[in-house]
């Protein structure tokens, strides 16, 4: 790293490793550990996939320029496989804990060398009934292609003796069945995983022939796609075609078992063409992603969290949202507070025969959305419906091209941004026809309309109908149709045509506040800080005596605390029980504090590649309340990380006995409107 | 329910849509959309609109059209304006419009494009009615330069030149070509093309200045960070840093896109008319024809008085036509209020079109104008020149039956033989001959043009046409040319004249 910038893979590994740690604290049920491990291992195939990728494709190009932190990317790859294969160690050092913990709870993860004669006949009667049926052993010789290997598969490759030729054979673990078979022993529960009962009926696979040795692998292949937009007049068959590619797309990483024979591994690493540095040897369990879904067996509940279920607070619950919303700016919280609100909105306005047009952007919808079935419902009863569909939601891609053509076909007006920009705000615009008006309603959000992930990640919304917000909202839509050159709104800022500026604009007045010795200070809670000008900035407002505090979940390359350039700033982390997804921005001012939400971070592609809106909260008792929410994730000391100017992250020792739990306070704090929300919370910090 | 509007612009560099909700005398916007699509520069190189351009339109308007069903648009009206008038193939691509979005589009005509924008001010400008006590309006666009002047609450100039930002480009490239400082070059061409109104317009109490058209948006962004209103000084200021030296500006100007010429050609004409006046500030206004358009479909609806005054700058730059052309004002304006009572009392009997109250009382006003070159046999010059004018607000068609019914009113018995009323459409014949007849009855009524008769009442009565009069002083010129004339109202209507003194 440069005294300006730390390298923003290696943030990112290092806020994966906050992650994994999470697997540590013996306070959390046993499950929830494992399940950190599983987020982990979930990130981190994500992070080989996009960012592994595109440096290693910078290598391959030739690219030799230092990146801001300082380092050419071969560097950077070498720093990542040394930091990745520590983390790996780590993992299984935590996974190891909780497992044996887990046995100690009576839940068990055996291997197959048992040798009670119950316990094998469960086993060959499993593997004969539900995996022999599925399983497709694939020969490898000089006759035929080496066979297709999918990203994230478990494989297991067996040395198998032909004559007196060794082959090797391979065979896909099947994704179709659970990972973790559960068998009983002695009235306990045992699981043993799929993989481990392949192996020991290898044998019966290849019949007549000597299966010398196996073992398990996995590989992740480049996913970072590339598009030629410009030339692009069916972005839709476009992107097809690319998420297609995608599945051919060249292996960067090779996991194999440690001690995996070594004539298999050669055949593996040549057949793949993977490099030493490629590859990863797992001593424990390879993929932990199962953890993610693997409920509690009967009886064990206790292991698992209990599902937390979002609030509905008395007014939400009332009549007509749009009457609701006349009376004034609505603002949720979620996952403390219910994403039917957002649903309802829709849903009713789709049914009420007021309401003459519903627009929306969609940039990740969940499977069965009921948002979706609302649109739909909503064309069907003659209304306009305008859907902006972001195509490029990366690895929801298929997913969003399957139910854009739906949409289509439905009637709904799909549209899909602009050429070179990602949409990824999240707005919703419903025009309605009333006594005497048209009155425009407007959510806006920094999170996606999910309603799954609704439940995992903190975001915010805003509900309002007030003038300024529906006419910038008309604006936006037009624009962003591509069928209106004018972004001049009153209250909403439109990336990437005036983001930068706005921000740049804003940290500008707080500095010269603080010249003129008036109150200046910034918060901002983001997922990411990645861009050279925001941070060069900030590092301006620090040096002009700016008070900075960051929340970042992410990577920050910001380096905080540095004497003569970010002495003011201070840069926290909060991970825990919900992914931090909300982007809160607030400027004191001069003691006119005022606070924008947004669905923008501090990175570069936000800034000058992403359509994003920024959106100021007018509403002064919401703007307290966040203001509040804010303070309480500063004062957060139990799930909060802080980074050093070493770029290293740690949680603070506790300096008195008061624990502030930023996420428990707001999943349990009693109020039943934004007075008493302010009023509850101040007491509880 | 208030009623929703829409109106939409073809022009050359962009098409517009703006959609209002009118009610409670207020005007809420709800849409303002604009979306450049380059038709201009198609139409003043090739003279036609390629297919693919034409495809484009239709992909815009086939947005708007689903954008006015958002709120569900109770009337609209779809214009375009010069580089559609010049497209050699526009009835064609009108019909392709249609056919594709069921947009019916009307090409406006420059003056008549003019008259609506300029009813805009009505509800854009907060002092419109201080605009209009003593102001200069100068407005550039693709293919012409319009000067305009509002002097004690009337429209007293309305010139149209041609001199278009298309043009002065083409000529700032090429002396910048051959001379470095190319800029007051330019300028000087500018003051050769337009000095000839400099006397009408200097020692005028011109308390305004205001610079509109299509150029002005990003005039106000990209010089003058978004301001409405600028001082003489920095404009000044700004003159002399674009005139010494401009690289930096140029960059930064290109850099997002801008057309540095089209942007220069907005300073300098603006500089030279500056210089006629002494305002100390320029008002970057943004009037425009989406605007007149909504003001036009709310006044039809509405029946509203509240762009009255606007309808009346046709007649008022009639009036000042005619003192230019040293016409007898006070005949012309005796002939034009007598005419109208007559009209008026005939209306409510016979059927008349919607302009015929308007083409009445500019023949009134004008059909004397060709005695300022040539005062034998003036008929034929008042009809030539009447029919070249361009009066804000009058289509070409309808001057041409200005200067028919002039035509008809100086010379009622030799009128049919003239050739210049052969180029009249049959249909239109009768209208003329109407709109003849009362003013030449009214006409005959001042022939001494010392307006010694006061028109009390007039009124169909038993079939006759009652006029009760009151004269000042001997009336028997009157008496005799009125006795000579009724006898072409009563041939056009069947109607009797029965004068009556009291």
């Amino acid at each position: 790293m440069t005294e300006q910038f730390f390298n923003r893979e290696l943030s990112w590994l290092s806020f994966n490793e906050r992650v994994l740690m999470e697997g540590r604290d013996r306070s959390l049920p046993l499950l929830e550990r494992l399940k950190f491990s599983g987020i982990f291992s979930n990130n981190l195939d994500e992070f080989f996939m996009v960012r592994v990728g595109s440096i290693k494709e910078q290598i391959r190009a030739g690219y030799s320029e230092k990146d801001s932190s300082g380092d050419h990317p071969e560097t950077v790859y070498q720093k990542i496989v040394d930091k990745v294969k520590a983390l790996i160690l780590l993992q299984e050092a935590i996974t190891g804990e909780c497992l044996m913990d887990l046995a100690d709870q009576g839940v068990e993860i055996c291997g197959c060398s048992e040798k009670s004669m119950d316990f094998q006949a469960q086993f060959h009667q499993f593997f004969n009934a539900q995996i022999y049926p599925v399983l497709t052993p694939m020969a490898v010789d000089f006759s035929r292609p080496f066979p297709h290997i999918s990203g994230k598969a478990l494989y297991i490759a067996a040395k198998i003796r032909v004559g007196d030729k060794p082959q090797l054979a391979i065979l896909q673990v099947p994704q179709i069945l659970s990972r973790m078979v559960p068998f009983k022993r002695e009235n306990k529960t045992c699981y043993v995983l799929l993989e481990n009962i392949i192996l020991s009926h290898l044998d019966q696979l290849f019949p007549g022939y000597g299966v010398e040795s196996a073992g398990i692998f996995r590989i992740t292949r480049n996913a970072d796609m590339e598009l030629i937009q410009d030339v692009a007049e069916d972005l839709l068959m476009v992107i097809e075609e690319a998420v297609k590619k995608r599945k051919w797309g060249e292996v960067i990483r090779l996991e194999v078992k440690a001690g995996m024979d070594p004539w298999i591994l050669e055949v593996l690493q040549s057949a793949l063409s993977v490099k030493d540095n490629e590859i990863y040897r797992i001593s424990g369990m390879m993929a932990l992603t199962h953890w993610l879904s693997f409920d509690p067996p009967i009886g064990k509940t206790a292991l698992a969290r209990p599902r937390y279920k979002p609030r509905k607070l008395p007014y939400m619950v009332k009549g007509n949202i749009f009457k609701l919303i006349k009376e004034g700016d609505i603002f949720v919280h979620h996952p403390y507070e219910s994403f039917d609100l957002v649903v309802d909105l829709v849903k009713k306005a789709s049914e009420d025969p007021k309401v003459l047009a519903i627009k929306q952007t969609l940039y990740r919808v969940s499977g069965d959305s009921p948002i979706i079935k609302a649109l739909e419902g909503a064309v069907e009863r003659g209304k306009q419906v305008t859907v902006l569909v972001e195509l490029m939601a990366r690895f929801d891609e298929e997913n969003n091209i399957s139910w854009a053509k739906r949409l289509e076909k439905k009637g709904v007006n799909v549209i899909y941004g602009l050429v070179g920009y990602k949409t990824h705000s999240k707005i919703t615009l419903i025009v309605r026809k009333e006594m005497k008006d048209i009155r425009r309603y407007v959510h806006l959000a920094t999170g996606n309309y999910n309603n799954s992930t609704a439940k995992l990640y903190t975001d915010m919304g805003y509900f309002t109908c007030k003038e300024h917000y529906g006419s910038d909202a008309s604006q936006f839509f037009n624009m962003i149709s591509g069928f209106s050159n004018e972004v001049k709104t009153h209250l909403l800022t439109v990336a990437p045509y005036h983001l930068r500026e706005k921000f740049y604009g804003l940290i500008q007045r707080e500095i010269d506040l603080a010249k003129a010795g008036k109150k200046a200070r910034i918060v901002a809670k983001m997922n990411a800080l990645v861009d050279d000008g925001m941070v060069e900035k900030l590092y301006e407002a620090s040096r002009a005596g700016v008070g900075i505090q960051l929340i970042i979940r992410g990577i920050c390359t910001l380096v905080p605390g540095v004497k003569g350039q970010s002495e003011h700033i201070e840069v926290k982390s909060i991970i825990g029980e919900f992914l931090e997804h909300s982007r809160i921005y607030y400027f004191e001012n001069g003691g006119r504090g005022e606070i924008y939400l947004s669905s923008a971070d501090w990175m570069t592609r936000n800034l000058n590649r992403r359509i994003e809106l920024l959106f100021p909260v007018e509403d002064r008792m919401v703007l307290k309340r966040i203001r509040l929410i804010l303070d309480l994730y500063l004062k957060d000391n139990v799930k909060s990380w802080t980074l050093g100017s070493d770029g290293t992250y740690r949680k603070l020792p506790l300096k008195d006995d008061k624990q502030v739990w930023a996420h428990e306070i707001l999943k349990n704090l009693d109020y039943r409107d934004n007075e008493s929300f302010i009023a509850n919370l101040k007491e509880r910090m | 329910m208030n009623s929703i509007y829409s109106a939409i612009d073809l022009g050359s560099n962009s098409i517009k849509m703006k959609i209002v909700q009118y009610g409670d005398s207020k005007i809420r916007c709800l849409e303002n959309i604009s979306k450049e699509v380059d038709i201009g520069e198609a139409v003043f190189t090739k003279g036609y609109l390629e297919h693919h351009k034409v495809q484009e339109i239709i992909g815009i308007l086939q947005y708007f059209k689903q954008v006015m069903a958002t709120y569900e648009v109770d009337r609209y009206r779809a214009v375009a304006t010069s580089a559609m008038r010049f497209t050699e193939n526009s009835q064609s691509i009108l019909e392709l419009i249609h056919m594709k979005t069921g947009f019916k589009v009307e090409i406006l005509e420059d003056t008549v494009e003019k008259f609506i924008t300029y009813k805009s001010i009505r509800d854009k400008v907060p002092d419109y009615q201080e605009i209009r006590q003593g102001s200069l309006l100068v407005e550039l666009n693709t293919g012409s330069c319009d000067i305009s002047m509002y002097l004690k609450n009337k429209l007293v100039m309305n010139e149209e030149f041609i001199l278009g930002t298309k043009i002065l480009k083409n000529l700032m490239k090429q002396i910048e070509a051959v001379q470095v400082n190319y800029l007051p070059v330019v300028e000087e061409f500018i003051e050769a093309r337009t000095s000839h109104i400099f006397r009408l317009i200097r020692n005028k109490k011109i308390r305004h200045y205001l610079v509109v058209g299509g150029e002005v948006a990003q005039m106000k962004s990209m010089l003058f960070g978004g301001r409405a209103q600028i001082s003489r000084e920095d404009f000044e200021a700004l003159y002399q840093d674009i005139i010494t030296d401009h690289r930096e500006l140029r960059s930064r100007v290109e850099d997002l896109g801008v057309d540095w010429y089209e942007l220069m050609a907005t300073v300098l004409v603006n500089h030279t008319f500056l210089s006629l006046v002494k305002t100390q500030a320029l008002a970057l206004s943004d009037i425009n024809l989406r605007d007149g358009i909504i003001a036009e479909l709310i006044e039809k609806d509405y029946s509203l008085n509240r762009y009255r005054i606007f309808n009346e700058d046709m007649i008022f730059l009639a009036t000042s036509i005619a003192k230019r052309y040293k016409t007898n004002l006070p005949h012309a304006k005796w002939i034009r209020k007598n005419s109208l009572v007559i009209y008026r009392e005939m209306k409510r009997h016979y059927p008349f079109e919607e302009r015929d109250e308007v083409i009445l009382q500019l023949s009134a006003l004008l059909h004397e104008i060709g005695k300022f070159t040539r005062m034998k046999d003036y008929m034929n010059t008042s009809f030539s020149k009447v029919k070249n004018l361009s009066i804000l607000g009058m289509t070409e068609e309808e001057m041409r039956l200005v200067a028919s019914v002039c035509l008809v009113m100086i010379s009622p018995r030799d009128f049919k033989k003239n050739e210049n009323l052969l180029l009249v459409r049959e249909d239109q014949m009768n209208r003329i001959f109407k709109l003849g007849a009362i003013l030449t009855l009214a006409d005959s009524l001042d022939k001494s043009k010392r307006q010694k008769i006061t028109l009390l009442k007039v009124a169909l009565v038993e079939g006759d046409l009652k006029l009760e009069a009151r004269a000042r002083e001997d009336a028997t010129l009157e008496n005799w040319d009125y006795e000579q004339k009724r006898r072409f109202f009563i041939n056009t209507y069947g109607i009797h004249p029965r004068l009556e003194y009291r």
